[in-house]
């Protein structure tokens, strides 16, 4: 794996298997990852260390991304890159930040590596 | 004064305090009734429309006796009056100042035209009782009244020579008593009989109709007009009497229904209008409100009341010896069947049953209404719900998938070099989602037959004592928790023991997966009023009261989860309900949380 294209990317899942999974993946793509289940540990994490990445499910057990996504603005701790995971309907939102993108389940694992490493897709 | 606008209140207040007057303000009708009730209040200006209801309410519910006050009503929009508040002056707002004190002025002592029940009623005097009975049958009053003619005759015969012009007066009183004990009809006929009598037996030449003199011709004609006058004016005032005080018992009757109706749920309004109209009929009279289909009282004769349905008028009719009156309460064929103890039913109480079926029917609309609008509702909650699930559906269903599709396309994926033991973990990851896939689907079509009652419970003898010892050897083996069980008494039921134990493993999973690690699990299992009850206390973070509200709903799941199917306790749910039980939840924040399965010791009849 070479270093340039490798990422450090928070993962915010609250379903265990799928976030191991995540980081399984990730991990084997040369990311350096750490997983989370809930906002208010993602907060912690962003707060002592900003990843180049977030990677965050819609549906949090405390919360919503959005939710989580308006508190790191709101603190000026905006990482790069941010991948939304919808499930079911796209809870459709327009924030016009750049760098973020919408990513409805289920996804072929190229996307999520192509947006982590920074292949643009369709920005929102 | 009465003004629920703040606004408009401050400005009347302001030019009444000016006049040095003394200003009470109320917004509401509970408010304006205590204060008029005060003894405080000389005059009352009141807004008709009322912050909690209209003025005639406070009007209405004004008891008697009261104390004096005198009374005008303003008003912002078109308010017709109730009859028996016409007199009462009404302003059209907005008002000026000269208005204003011009209602002030010209307030009215407020009276109650129709007293109260309970408030004293003269006792009618002779005359009025006379005119206020109800009209006698002819076979009664014709006869009596030829009694009276002969009588009056009889005494005439022996002084006509002497006393001659006492005889019309004599023929007079009795032809007036008559039409007032009568009626008009039998009145004419008395005067005509007078006239006849008068002409036959006091007239000379006596005993013929030949009449000897012009003078007693003109005598015996202006007996004849005053007799037939004095009783079409006598039978008219006794029917106008009767009318009135009929409409006098029948307003009361009203007020008193409005009082008893106003904040009972429609469904009982139906009783009360009964019962209050059954104590406003004589003793022994029954009543009774017959649904199409159901029997009628054996005092009805079924012909009639077929008449009475089809034709929808009102039938009288006569069974066992007694008048009975059937009437069509509304288009579904509800009946209101009456019979009373007199020979036939009077006026006065056909009235009141004729108000009653007009009552009836206006609340059995409202009723048949209220139930459609509830059907509505119910459609439109299950839709809603149905609406809810598949949403959660939709999303829950998708997770193991993306599991699956980002397992699969990262095997195939050729720029990721995974070494054998990531590519079967990943194939691993794909099995167990496979299998989370189908146990939701399992779990999906369970509780729609469920809720649909497609579901059979076999319905066999089972010890939840047992049970719940088995539920929780299995949970402890899975979790590694400690669970303590407590059981006193007989805890026999009848139900199905594979779902029961479904319900207990189901409760002790949750309380195993959500408590905190370490902290023990109690079970307890007693009976109590013809069921059992199977408590699961543990000592986790607890529940705030929003989410026991979502707790049963599918797809809600606890905060800490994420591996259930969010079905587990909808399911457990249903299968409780389906044994007839209930299921409850105590919990608060920190508190820890305890479900209690409460399963009745019978089975269900199906």
């Amino acid at each position: 794996m070479s270093d340039p294209s490798s990422r450090r990317v928070l993962v915010v899942e609250d379903d265990p298997g799928f976030g191991s999974l995540l980081r399984d993946v990730l991990e084997a793509a040369g990311h350096t990852v750490r997983l989370t289940p809930t906002s208010a540990g993602a907060l912690a994490e962003v707060e002592s260390s900003l990843p180049d990445v977030l990677c965050v499910d819609i549906d949090l057990p405390d919360g919503t991304g959005w939710g989580l996504l308006d508190e790191l603005e709101r603190r000026g701790l905006e990482p790069p890159t941010v991948i939304v995971a919808t499930a079911g309907i796209a809870a459709s939102r327009s924030r016009h930040r750049p760098g973020t993108y919408l990513l409805p389940k289920p996804f072929p694992v190229d996307s999520l590596l192509r947006l982590v490493t920074g292949a643009e897709l369709t920005e929102i | 004064m009465a003004e629920d606008d703040p606004v408009v209140g401050d400005a009347f207040e302001e030019v009444l305090r000016a006049g040095h007057n003394t200003v009470f303000r109320t917004e509401g009708v509970d408010d304006t009734v205590g204060r008029l009730g005060d003894g405080e209040v000389e005059v009352a200006i009141l807004d008709v429309q009322l912050k909690d209801g209209s003025v005639w309410e406070v009007l209405d519910r004004i008891s008697s006796p009261h104390p004096p006050f005198r009374v005008a009503l303003v008003t912002a929009v078109d308010a017709a009056a109730p009859q028996r508040w016409a007199h009462v002056p009404l302003y059209r707002k907005p008002l000026d100042h000269q208005a204003l004190m011009r209602a002030v002025a010209e307030a009215v002592p407020f009276e109650w035209s129709g007293s109260d029940d309970e408030g004293e009623t003269r006792s009618p005097n002779w005359i009025e009782r006379l005119l206020l009975a109800d009209e006698p049958p002819l076979a009664v009053s014709v006869p009596i009244g030829l009694v009276a003619l002969a009588l009056v005759t009889l005494l005439m015969i022996p002084i006509r020579e002497d006393f001659f012009g006492a005889i019309g007066a004599s023929y007079t009183v009795v032809v007036l008593l008559v039409a007032a004990y009568a009626g008009i009809t039998v009145g004419l006929g008395g005067a005509l009989v007078a006239f006849l009598a008068y002409n036959f037996f006091t007239v000379p030449p006596y005993y013929t109709f030949a009449i000897a003199s012009g003078s007693l011709v003109l005598e015996l004609v202006a007996f004849l007009a005053a007799a037939v006058v004095g009783a079409v004016l006598i039978g008219t005032g006794r029917k106008l009497s009767r009318r009135q005080t009929s409409e006098a018992a029948l307003s009361r009757l009203r007020l008193r229904l409005l009082s008893q109706t106003r904040d009972i749920p429609s469904g009982q309004v139906i009783d009360v209008i009964t019962r209050v109209i059954r104590e406003a009929l004589p003793d022994g009279a029954q009543l009774g409100l017959v649904p199409p289909g159901d029997g009628l009282p054996a005092w009805t004769p079924a012909v009639s009341a077929d008449i009475a349905r089809v034709e929808r008028r009102t039938v009288e009719t006569r069974s066992r010896n007694r008048p009975v009156l059937i009437l069509p309460v509304d288009t579904e064929g509800l009946l209101l069947v009456a019979t009373t103890p007199g020979p036939r039913i009077t006026d006065q109480d056909r009235r009141i049953l004729g108000f009653a079926a007009s009552e009836l029917s206006r609340v059995s609309e409202q009723i048949e209404l209220l139930r459609a609008a509830e059907a509505a509702e119910r459609l439109q909650a299950r839709d809603e719900a149905k609406n809810a699930l598949l949403a959660a559906v939709s999303h829950d269903l998708r997770t193991p998938l993306a599991s699956m599709k980002v397992a699969v396309t990262t095997v195939l994926e050729p720029t990721l070099d995974l070494s054998e033991d990531q590519r079967r973990r990943l194939l691993d990851t794909v099995n167990n989602e496979v299998d989370r896939l189908g146990g939701m689907i399992d779990h999906l079509l369970d509780l729609s037959r469920l809720e649909s009652g497609a579901f059979r419970l076999s319905q066999e003898q089972v010890d939840l004592a047992h049970l719940v010892h088995d539920a929780a050897d299995r949970v402890r083996l899975a979790s590694g928790r400690q669970i303590q069980v407590d059981s006193t008494g007989d805890a026999g039921v009848v139900g199905d023991q594979v779902r029961l134990l479904e319900v207990v493993t189901n409760l002790l999973d949750n309380a195993a997966r959500y408590s905190t690690p370490g902290t023990p699990i109690l079970v307890t299992i007693r009976p109590e009023q013809g069921s059992v009850i199977v408590a699961i206390t543990d000592a986790g973070p607890g529940m705030s009261r929003e989410e026991q509200e979502t707790l049963f709903r599918p797809f809600t799941r606890g905060t800490r989860s994420g591996t259930g199917s969010g079905l587990g306790l909808a399911i457990t749910r249903s299968i409780v309900t389906a044994h007839g039980g209930t299921i409850e939840v105590v919990s608060a924040p920190g508190m820890g949380t305890t479900m209690s399965v409460s399963i009745p010791k019978r089975a269900l009849h199906e």
